[in-house]
């Protein structure tokens, strides 16, 4: 589900300031490896939804699991899904965005 | 898992939002319990051995054992997956707290009164809290969207229920909790009637305060307005009668020996070592005699093995906590001589945590604990303990 961003404000910032420090010797890694976290969070996500609405039909008794298999969606749902699957990537690979390399901040004390 | 907040200022999430914070909890607990323990071993099993043989030395150092870990895969596993769940921790908190603010605003505001908060705008916010987004935190602790605005205290409270992945009690003030009830156990003709928390950001562990000496006069300072702003409401909607005061504690406006004691949890690390001074002779200046400063901290490196002052340090390196490894490699004892208290008069301890507890095995607990520094004290795990140090301010 799309967050509906606060009216009264500007959005709330996403990024702490510096560069996030990659760890492993090509960096890539570093950032397949946090798109992966966030795809797991994505996943368990939709996962607790499907379970809970499906506990939530079968408790009332809207449909039994082979109606479920054999159930196809309309062109309407089908547009909305393209949108959602783009919105996946664009969380999963946010990764992409980030600049890595050593932190600017040094201690001072 | 993540915990729904104790007062009105609590959030309802959607289903979504908390399936991802359910997520990010078990996440972290998973990287900081199990992939920790596997680190550990595989340091024990095979990088401390490689580095005996070269070196015909065990490594003698925090800093050693990070760069003999540096080229281990499974350190940069560890340390890449804990950023992105830092990152995460906020990310996930964010998005609720940005479609509820209007009504979460609102409700901070009708709590909110002269008597329980005093703002000064004038406040120069100093550079280690407005330069530096501390813990990986998007706005730090002090970014104002507006002039009345919360944003960066409702972060901070959601973030850490979630980054705290249920190890700091239902009201997040554990920490507060054991170190008040550590000292109400262990000195029980201590009443102190006036109690300054520095450095209190939400308020969390200075209503601890509030509830283990419920006659106290608290006050909880902090340079950040949206903290205060938000810790006021917190407090508020909790019936606990807590004052807070933007201000700074290098320089406060309490009067000389005013205060029987002054709190700090998690703070002094976030400081500079030359700012740090002058907190300690701030709260000896404004304690009265015979009052107590106590803060709670990460153990310093002399009391801890090479291995536990990399783990600990990590987040010096890797988290937007640059003055944490130099506040560790300090002396405790001779910061509070410094600043004018007795070398006689200094204490220190470890307390198990008191939230999950009764208060009667708690008191048993303290009593048999031999005190020694171990690989849980201060590390966010299971079976941790709590480290407190501070001294009396002598009659003399």
């Amino acid at each position: 589900m799309a967050s509906e961003r606060g009216k009264t404000m500007a959005d709330i910032e996403r990024k702490a300031k510096g560069r996030q420090k990659a760890f492993f010797k090509d960096e890539a890694t570093d950032k397949i490896l946090s798109s992966l976290l966030v795809l797991l969070s994505e996943h368990w996500t939709l996962k607790q939804r499907v379970l809970t609405l499906e506990k939530l039909l079968q408790s009332k008794g809207c449909f039994t699991p082979d109606e479920l298999e054999e159930h196809e969606v309309d062109e309407q749902a089908k547009m909305e899904f393209e949108g959602m699957r783009q919105k996946l990537l664009a969380d999963v690979f946010a990764s992409l965005e980030q600049e890595y390399g050593e932190s600017e901040i040094k201690d001072e004390s | 898992m993540p915990l729904e907040l104790q007062h009105q200022l609590n959030i309802k999430k959607t289903l979504d939002e908390s399936s991802k914070l359910d997520f990010v909890a078990s996440l972290r607990a998973f990287v900081l319990n199990d992939m920790a323990n596997k680190m550990r071993s595989r340091y024990e099993d095979k990088v401390e051995p490689t580095f005996e043989r070269k070196h015909k030395r065990k490594p003698e150092s925090g800093t050693e054992v990070h760069k003999a870990l540096m080229d281990e895969q499974y350190f940069q596993f560890y340390s890449s997956m804990r950023c992105t769940a830092q990152r995460m921790v906020w990310n996930s908190v964010i998005d609720p707290i940005e479609r509820n603010y209007d009504s979460l605003s609102e409700t901070a505001t009708k709590l909110i009164d002269a008597d329980n908060l005093d703002e000064n705008q004038s406040l120069e916010i100093p550079r280690n809290v407005s330069a530096l987004d501390v813990h990986l935190s998007p706005g730090g602790y002090s970014k104002e969207y507006n002039d009345h605005d919360i944003t960066t205290g409702a972060i901070y409270d959601n973030g850490l229920a979630v980054f705290s992945f249920g190890m700091m009690g239902l009201n997040l003030d554990d920490i507060g909790m054991s170190m008040a009830n550590y000292i109400r156990h262990t000195f029980p003709d201590f009443k102190p009637e006036k109690i300054v928390d520095f450095g209190c950001t939400v308020g969390h562990n200075t209503s601890a305060l509030a509830k283990t000496w419920s006659d106290a006069e608290v006050t909880g300072i902090d340079v950040a307005a949206p903290l205060l702003r938000y810790a006021a409401a917190r407090s508020k909607s909790q019936n606990l009668n807590v004052k807070y005061s933007q201000q700074d504690a290098e320089k406060t406006d309490f009067p000389d020996n005013s205060v029987d004691m002054v709190f700090s949890s998690m703070f002094l690390h976030e400081l500079s070592a030359k700012v740090r001074k002058k907190v300690f002779k701030e709260a000896y200046r404004i304690l009265k005699p015979g009052g107590l400063m106590l803060h709670m901290e990460l153990p310093p490196a002399d009391q801890l093995g090479a291995y536990d002052n990399f783990y600990l340090d990590w987040d010096s390196y890797y988290n937007n906590e640059p003055y944490y490894k130099g506040f560790r490699a300090e002396n405790c004892q001779a910061n509070c001589v410094e600043a004018g208290f007795a070398e006689e008069d200094y204490l220190q301890f470890t307390t198990p945590q008191y939230t999950y507890i009764s208060d009667d095995e708690y008191q048993q607990k303290i009593n048999q604990d031999d005190q020694d520094m171990d690989d849980k004290v201060g590390r966010l795990s299971n079976e941790l303990s709590w480290y407190g140090f501070g001294a009396w301010k002598n009659n003399g």
